[in-house]
C-alpha cells in the first residue's frame, strides 16, 4: 500500500484512540498528524505521475482484502466521533475548557470531516 | 502484504516560522491557485496546514499555562485569512466539477478536499474567536 494512505490511517487510529480515552493531549497531537496527512495526500493526488495509471502507480493503490476493510473500519470509526463530537461542540465545550484542555472539538470536527472526505475519494479510486 | 514506497515522494518543503511567513505563503497560495499550479498550490497548502496544526496543538498544549484566550488577531493574520476565504468561497463554487485539471493539463485540483483543508486553515487561523460582547 501506499506509504501516505498507511500513514493516514495509522494517524486516524491513534486518533480515535485518543478520543475514546479523553487523552486531549494525544487527541490535539493526532489530529495535528491527520490533517497534515491529509495536506500531503492531497497534494499526492494533484502530482501528475498519480494522476496517470502507470503499473507503479497501480501498485501503489493494491490494498489486501484486510487492508481494505482497515480502511472502512477506521472511516466509520471518524464518523463515529465526528458525532460524539458534535454533541461535545455546544455549551459543554465551555465545560471541556474549564476542566482540563483548552481543546475545541469544533476544529477536531473540521479535522475529521477533511479525513473522511478523503477516505471517500481514495476508497473510489479502489474500486475503480 | 509488504508496503510499496511510493516513486512519487513528498518533496520537502521549508517550515514556516512567523506570522508574516503565513501570510507571504497565503500570497503564494492565492498566485498558483489562480493560475491553475496545483502542484505549486499544494506545496504551499501543506505548508500552511503544518504551520496551522501546530498553531493549534501549542495553544491547545496543557503545559501552556498563560494562553490568551481572545487575543487580538495579528495583522498578517488578518490579511493570510483573507486569502483562504476568497480561495474558500471560490472553490466552493467548483464542488460540482470535483476536479480540475492545472493549465498545463499535467496535475489535478480536487475541490471537494480543498475546501475541506482550506476550512480548516481559516478556523485554525482565526481561533480562538473573540466572544461577542
Amino acid at each position: 500500500m501506499n506509504y501516505a494512505i498507511l500513514k493516514f490511517l495509522d494517524c486516524s487510529k491513534k486518533l480515535v484512540q485518543a478520543y475514546q480515552e479523553k487523552n486531549w493531549a494525544e487527541v490535539v497531537e493526532h489530529a495535528g498528524h491527520l490533517i497534515s496527512g491529509v495536506a500531503e495526500l492531497w497534494k499526492l493526488l494533484a502530482t501528475p505521475t498519480f494522476a496517470s495509471t502507470t503499473p507503479e502507480n497501480a501498485e501503489a493503490f493494491v490494498l489486501s482484502d484486510a487492508e481494505y476493510e482497515d480502511l472502512e473500519n477506521v472511516c466509520h470509526e471518524l464518523e463515529k466521533t465526528k458525532q460524539e463530537l458534535e454533541q461535545l461542540s455546544g455549551d459543554n465545550h465551555e465545560q471541556l475548557v474549564a476542566a482540563s484542555t483548552a481543546v475545541d472539538p469544533r476544529l477536531i470536527i473540521v479535522i475529521i470531516q477533511a479525513a473522511i472526505e478523503l477516505y471517500k475519494i481514495v476508497k473510489k479510486k479502489l474500486d475503480e | 502484504m509488504a508496503v510499496v514506497e511510493s516513486t512519487f515522494m513528498l518533496t520537502n518543503t521549508s517550515e514556516l516560522k512567523t506570522e508574516e511567513d503565513v501570510f507571504f505563503c497565503s500570497v503564494k497560495l492565492v498566485t498558483a491557485y489562480q493560475n491553475k499550479n496545483w502542484q505549486l498550490a499544494a506545496e504551499e497548502v501543506v505548508r500552511l496546514t503544518k504551520y496551522a496544526a501546530n498553531k493549534l496543538k501549542r495553544r491547545w498544549s496543557t503545559k501552556n499555562k498563560t494562553i490568551k484566550k481572545h487575543g487580538e488577531m495579528p495583522d498578517y493574520y488578518i490579511g493570510a485569512i483573507a486569502n483562504i476565504d476568497y480561495l474558500l468561497k471560490d472553490a466552493k463554487t467548483k464542488t460540482k466539477s470535483n476536479i480540475l485539471f492545472s493549465t498545463d493539463g499535467t496535475s489535478i485540483c480536487d475541490y471537494r478536499i480543498l475546501c475541506h483543508i482550506l476550512e480548516f486553515l481559516a478556523k485554525a487561523l482565526r481561533h480562538p474567536k473573540k466572544k461577542k460582547e
